[in-house]
């Protein structure tokens, strides 16, 4: 199984690169130089199956030291691998040549060697010590030049690395998307042909992984939903006792119910995506962090009253026109006419109030006061909305990155107006079902469906604080 | 909890676990899972859950399937126990003979089976609509049904949903329906058993006679055409169980006439055979029939119940996803920032007139530097040169400033330099690391802070960090 060791100068992302491609969060990464200390192995299997292991190295410290002892030891250069082999043989126990032997130990065991350079700094000559070490061990090597800050020394280093390394490439850890971190694994494929059955079966692994991801985050996302459109609640008062303050307790608590379960999902999307130590803080941000009851919320991550009156109506449409297709057409489409007049009013004229509320007798005396469920046309909307931004983030969000995730939006935009009519339609079905009848295993498999096809759609968005007009909210909130 | 506990509390427990198990990080149970779930052969999804359950390591103190269980045996029993007492309550009523008139058999039948069968029927008739897809239990009443409110017990003490939206609304519902198909038919069993019990002690210890009245103009051939159509399933195996026409004729009673209306009194007890056959055939036996059916198809609602509920689902998917494991066993600790360093407290360079110049790793270029005294050093420079650059130094100066790049970390091998350089200027020179900025501009405070964390591990006062405020005099 091929094995890559992660090389280069302290502070030059040889972790990020790591804690992205092995999606691990808890790797260390830090700005002071010299976090790594040990050579970490990091294995990539699919269940339990290696198929090749990333090695996390600490820096080179004294790299002209190391090159000035070769030297001196080296007879020609057909024993310059013996060379290192024995300075690493002669210092593993010397302190002050720790992370060379560190680092050199795994490229002498066979690795390939991934020499890590930050392309957002200049070169300098300085460099060249290190590329001649790793070209004394005579192991398959790649550049890989990281951009950690905002300048660009591509092309200055590109020149010095095509010196020493057979490929180098451009790989930002924390921006990295999941086609250019799979190029870069092919790329690894490149340093060696017996390689790259591993590499390639690892590839299809991911690709596999990332469709499981997304369904069974869709899946959650919607039992989240169907639950949130379920949620009710009652209490007891007795016969002559006010039930408006019963009410508006049972609102506020019933709000509170749809919140948690909304953070629960995503909370579960975090996991999914192996995000598990990503602080609930990290999403308290300007968008995500809108109260899923806010005007903002609604505003943003809604229909618009135009929108819900065409969905009403494609949806009304699609009914009657089963209706004419019964009858063969006798109809003359008076069903999808009707169908569709009868979708946009019931649009038009559907209760903003979140939810409502029943006061009901009960045979033995008293009041049972019920709120709920939420039956505001655009809650479901506004939650997949929210649902959707969540999981992009959350899917696009590296493993390097130990920021907050940040999200903006460009003005006049909305999150819904990137959903198409056909699938906008499919929704609406699946949930005006639900809302009517109860989350059958049937519904519930097509809002799934709708929500996977929704999360496989790429959100177009630069989100920055909403400024668009606010058109309808729930008064009841 | 063992794996011979019915299905339902296993599914119960099933639910109520995993639904605990969901905090867990994702991978965590995905690994443990597919562990599980690779050494299945089994295609069957129920087995496979099954298996599962047992495989999996858990505390044993799971109740829920206990106590749902206990709620359905406690309340199965007090329907068959009610239905019991009612069966030989109305029983040992609608029997009653005191002497005077013979038991009207068309009463009898009417209220002990007719009026049951069409219940019966009923029933049948809302297990059809639940077959063809309709929620059955949405259109069952109360009224109708014993089940339907001892469901409403069962969901109270159970803690079991059977009505409601979330996620399996149509299993649940399902699961519900059959439920109270079996609680009903219970109760119906238990009164047939009441029923015929009743009928054998009265017969065993007193002379009951029956007979048929009515006040319609019906002949006597009618009603053993009646009676006979009702008697047909057994006819040929217990003919005595069968009226003929005779003892139709016989039975003909008349409540005007004196004392009975009867002529062959002894005739008249015969009839419980019949009576008997009536109870077994028509009221017992299609209810115990219905009883074993609602039981089947409770047995595959709760299968379905069980693998529908959105956490076997996704367990499911568990079982047979491979684990792609990038890399995540590892764990190291998250480094523990050190404090920073006052950036801010540090004294900004500006004039360098008085110190010696030494510029690392091309930190500076030559002609931004207005001094003769600079030395150059750098990464790769060798043993030798480092010599003679250190031993080269005036001895006028009191302050050597080394001009570093702030963008690149600090290596060991420069604090190598600076002690071989404090060795070569004595204790009372001070060295002023300056780290630059790109393009000799002032060093970012964060780069500052790095550098003077790493050259205070010299832990010597002569040492330290000055911010850079650009060239003036130098």
């Amino acid at each position: 199984m091929p094995d890559f060791a992660v090389v280069g100068q302290p502070n030059k992302g040889k972790s990020s690169i790591v804690a992205t491609l092995a999606e691990n969060e808890d790797i260390a990464i830090s700005s002071k130089p010299g976090t790594t200390r040990k050579a970490t192995h990091y294995d990539f299997s699919v269940d339990g199956k290696l198929l090749y292991t990333l090695v996390d190295t600490p820096g080179f410290q004294r790299a002209n030291r190391v090159l000035q002892w070769l030297e001196a030891h080296v007879e020609d250069a057909s024993n310059r691998v013996d060379v290192v082999r024995a300075f690493v043989a002669e210092h593993r126990d010397d302190p002050k040549f720790a992370d060379e032997c560190e680092l050199l130990q795994p490229i002498l065991d066979g690795a390939g060697i991934l020499y890590v350079v930050d392309g957002s700094k200049p070169y300098g000559p300085e460099f060249e010590v290190e590329m001649q070490i790793l070209q004394w061990t005579g192991q398959p090597r790649m550049a890989l030049i990281n951009l950690i800050g905002e300048g660009d020394y591509q092309e200055q280093w590109r020149r010095a690395l095509d010196q020493y390394f057979s490929i180098v490439r451009v790989f930002n850890a924390m921006l990295a998307d999941f086609d250019t971190r799979t190029n870069l694994l092919r790329a690894f494929a490149e340093l060696n042909e017996a390689w790259r059955s591993d590499m390639e079966a690892a590839i299809k692994a991911l690709r596999s992984e990332r469709s499981r991801r997304l369904h069974r985050s869709a899946t959650e996302v919607a039992d989240a939903l169907i639950a949130c459109l379920s949620y009710t609640g009652q209490q007891f008062v007795d016969e002559g006792d006010a039930t408006d303050g019963v009410a508006q307790s049972l609102r506020n608590a019933l709000l509170q119910r749809i919140r948690e379960r909304e953070q629960r999902a995503r909370q579960q999307v975090q996991s999914i995506y192996r995000h598990d130590r990503m602080r609930a803080d990290e999403t308290d941000l300007v968008l995500l962090d809108i109260d899923l009851f806010s005007e903002e919320g609604w505003a943003l991550f809604g229909l618009s009253r135009t929108q819900l009156l065409i969905t009403g109506a494609m949806t009304g449409a699609v009914a009657g026109f089963g209706i004419d297709a019964l009858l063969g057409g006798a109809s003359l489409l008076l069903g999808t006419a009707v169908g569709a007049a009868v979708g946009s009013l019931g649009s038009w004229f559907a209760s903003d109030e979140l939810a409502k509320t029943k006061v009901l007798g009960q045979q033995l005396g008293g009041k049972l006061v019920q709120v709920g469920p939420l039956d505001a046309a655009n809650f479901p909307w506004v939650f997949l909305g929210r649902a959707w931004l969540h999981h992009d983030l959350v899917r696009e969000r590296n493993h390097a990155l130990r920021s907050v995730m940040s999200a903006q939006m460009q003005d006049q935009e909305n999150v819904m107006d990137q959903i198409p009519e056909d699938l906008r339609r499919r929704i609406a079905q699946a949930i005006g079902t639900i809302r009517k009848e109860g989350a059958s295993s049937r519904t519930r498999s097509q809002l799934q469906a709708c929500v996977e096809a929704l999360f496989q759609l790429k959100l177009e968005s630069e989100l920055a604080g909403n400024k668009r007009p606010v058109y309808e909210v729930p008064p009841a909130f | 909890m063992t794996d011979r506990q019915p299905l339902l509390a296993q599914a119960a427990d099933i639910h109520q676990w995993l639904e605990r198990d969901s905090d867990r990080a994702d991978l965590d149970r995905l690994k443990r899972d597919r562990a599980i779930g690779q050494h299945q052969t089994d295609a069957d999804p129920l087995k496979k859950v099954l298996l599962w359950w047992q495989a999996i390591e858990r505390p044993a103190s799971a109740d829920l399937g206990r106590r749902v269980l206990q709620v359905r045996r406690t309340l199965s029993g007090l329907l068959l126990a009610g239905g019991l007492l009612i069966g030989v309550g109305v029983g040992s009523l609608a029997l009653t003979f005191e002497g005077d008139y013979p038991i009207n058999l068309l009463a009898l039948l009417g209220v002990l089976v007719l009026l049951p069968f069409i219940f019966l029927l009923l029933t049948v008739m809302f297990c059809l609509l639940q077959a063809f897809g309709l929620n059955a239990m949405a259109l069952l009443p109360h009224w109708m049904s014993p089940g339907r409110w001892t469901l409403d017990l069962f969901e109270r003490y159970a803690g079991l949903q059977f009505t409601g939206f979330y996620g399996q609304a149509d299993a649940r519902s399902r699961l519900g329906f059959w439920q109270v198909v079996v609680f009903s038919q219970l109760f119906g069993v238990g009164f047939y058993i009441g029923a015929v019990l009743a009928l054998v002690v009265l017969v065993s210890v007193s002379d009951l006679a029956f007979g048929w009245s009515t006040t319609l103009a019906v002949e006597s051939s009618s009603i053993y055409s009646l009676f006979n159509m009702v008697a047909f399933p057994w006819a040929s195996l217990w003919p005595a169980a069968a009226p003929d026409a005779d003892l139709v004729e016989a039975s003909r009673i008349f409540r005007l006439a004196a004392p009975s209306g009867v002529e062959q009194v002894a005739l008249l007890g015969t009839w419980w055979k019949y009576v008997l056959m009536s109870l077994l055939i028509w009221g017992f036996l299609p209810r115990l029939l219905l009883l074993l059916f609602a039981g089947w198809r409770f047995k595959r609602a709760t299968r379905t119940y069980l693998l529908e509920h959105s956490e076997v689902t996704a367990l499911m998917d568990r079982l047979i996803s491979p684990v792609v494991d990038l890399g995540q066993q590892s764990h190291t600790p998250e480094p523990t920032e050190a404090q920073e360093s006052g950036v801010s407290d540090l004294q900004t360079a500006t004039s360098f007139a008085d110190a010696y110049i030494l510029v690392w790793n091309g930190a500076v270029s030559e002609s931004e530097l207005r001094t003769a005294d600079i030395a150059w050093l750098s990464a790769s420079s060798s043993d030798a040169e480092l010599s003679s650059v250190l031993n080269s130094l005036p001895t006028r100066y009191k302050k050597v400033v080394v001009f570093t790049k702030s963008w690149e970390p600090p290596l060991l091998e420069f604090l190598d330099v600076l002690s071989a350089l404090r060795e070569q200027v004595g204790k009372s020179c001070s060295i002023a690391v300056v780290p630059v900025g790109l393009e000799s501009r002032p060093a970012e405070s964060g780069d500052v802070s790095v550098w003077a964390r790493t050259v205070a591990q010299l832990q010597d006062p002569g040492t330290y960090v000055m911010n850079f405020g650009g060239f003036t005099d130098a």
